[in-house]
């Protein structure tokens, strides 16, 4: 019976090997998945383990941004902010509440 | 004290703490070693000091009673010393508390909710990459083991699920922790967490994990007939290569 490749299993080689070349987009795709970096930490909610106010917050300060300016692609990053540290199922929720008129918010018509 | 730990998960005939991955918990084992090595030295001198005075002292070895009655050196002594060790003890006690809340910038926000009876994962950093909109998602259900070849053996049992979440490691995360209908606790032992899970609330805390490797968790908060059958199963890769994990799963999408 044969020895199994040992070398082949050990982690550490594995993490360590050189990656191969990448194509253009995907270096760009790369470089783009370094550089995002989560909604930052906001001082009104710091001290606070529950951060469902922040959440909330956020969500509203991007219906802030859209009702003062009309402008979906320049609240873009707002909404990103509110998504990121919503869980979807409340950001959904609230997306639906919106269309349907019962949205307990701010309000952007 | 020897212990041998798998993977993080619990092991067979384990006595102790499960080997620290973050440093949370690096700091809670050192803290509980130091604190035990000081405890067996008070309880042998307690027990030694119980043993003396019983036995050398009862009726049968000693037929001559004390005039002995009070002295206010002596009670002076026996409540300032235990003072003293309290206070020696608080110190370590309190950095570590207080650095377990150390404000730290996170790079990276994992969403957990739990559900009867599964967890759900998200991580909806990567939404803005190439004009994506979906968050990345994971369900994990538990692995029911009974009926796999014999092939697929060496799982291990109550802990595996269907999807791991992958995490970076050396890297500054935010976990918010949320239920989608009772409460339910999600924790990882090795991490030195436990968060409940209380729906309408989001629960924060931060995580630093410091080495590669898989780690186990089960539900901590009583939650149904399922309770005990819904574990969490973390994978923690290196940087580099969660950035191509992430790369590879956006191009797949």
């Amino acid at each position: 019976m044969t020895k199994p490749d040992i070398e082949a299993y050990k982690l550490n080689k594995i993490f360590t090997a050189p990656v191969g070349d990448l194509s253009a987009e995907q270096q760009e795709l790369l470089n783009e998945v370094k550089a995002t970096r989560t909604t930052p930490r906001d001082n009104r909610f710091a001290g606070a383990q529950n951060q469902a106010n922040h959440c909330w917050n956020r969500y509203n300060e991007w219906l802030v941004c859209l009702k003062s300016t009309k402008d979906e692609e320049g609240c873009k990053n707002m909404r990103n902010y509110a998504l990121k540290i919503c869980p979807s199922i409340w950001s959904n929720k609230w997306d639906e509440e919106r269309d349907e008129g019962i949205y307990p918010g701010i309000k952007t018509d | 004290m020897i212990f041998i730990t798998q993977c993080d998960s619990p092991a067979l005939w384990q006595t102790y703490l499960p080997d620290p991955a973050s440093i949370t918990m690096e700091g809670i084992l050192i803290f509980n070693k130091h604190l035990l090595f000081l405890l067996t030295v008070i309880v042998l001198f307690v027990g030694w000091l119980l043993f003396y005075t019983i036995y050398y002292f009862i009726e049968y070895n000693n037929k001559f009673s004390s005039k002995f009655v009070h002295s206010k050196e002596l009670e002076i002594v026996w409540t300032s010393i235990p003072a003293l060790i309290l206070l020696i003890l608080s110190t370590p006690s309190f950095t570590l508390l207080y650095a377990m809340d150390e404000i730290s910038e996170p790079e990276l926000t994992l969403k957990i909710l739990g559900h009867q009876w599964f967890w759900s994962y998200e991580i909806s950093e990567f939404n803005s990459c190439q004009k994506q909109d979906q968050s990345l998602k994971y369900v994990c259900y538990m692995m029911v083991l009974d009926g796999l070849p014999t092939t697929k053996q060496g799982y291990f049992r109550l802990l595996e699920t269907n999807k791991r979440v992958i995490l970076p490691t050396n890297t500054h995360l935010r976990l918010l922790v949320s239920a989608a209908d009772v409460l339910h606790s999600w924790t990882i032992p090795s991490f030195g967490l436990k968060v409940d899970a209380c729906p309408g609330r989001l629960n924060q805390v931060n995580l630093f994990i410091k080495r590669i490797g898989v780690f186990f968790g089960q539900c901590s908060e009583i939650c149904g007939v399922n309770h005990g059958f819904m574990p969490i199963v973390i994978v923690s890769l290196p940087t580099t290569q969660f950035h191509h994990y992430i790369m590879t799963k956006l191009e797949l999408n």
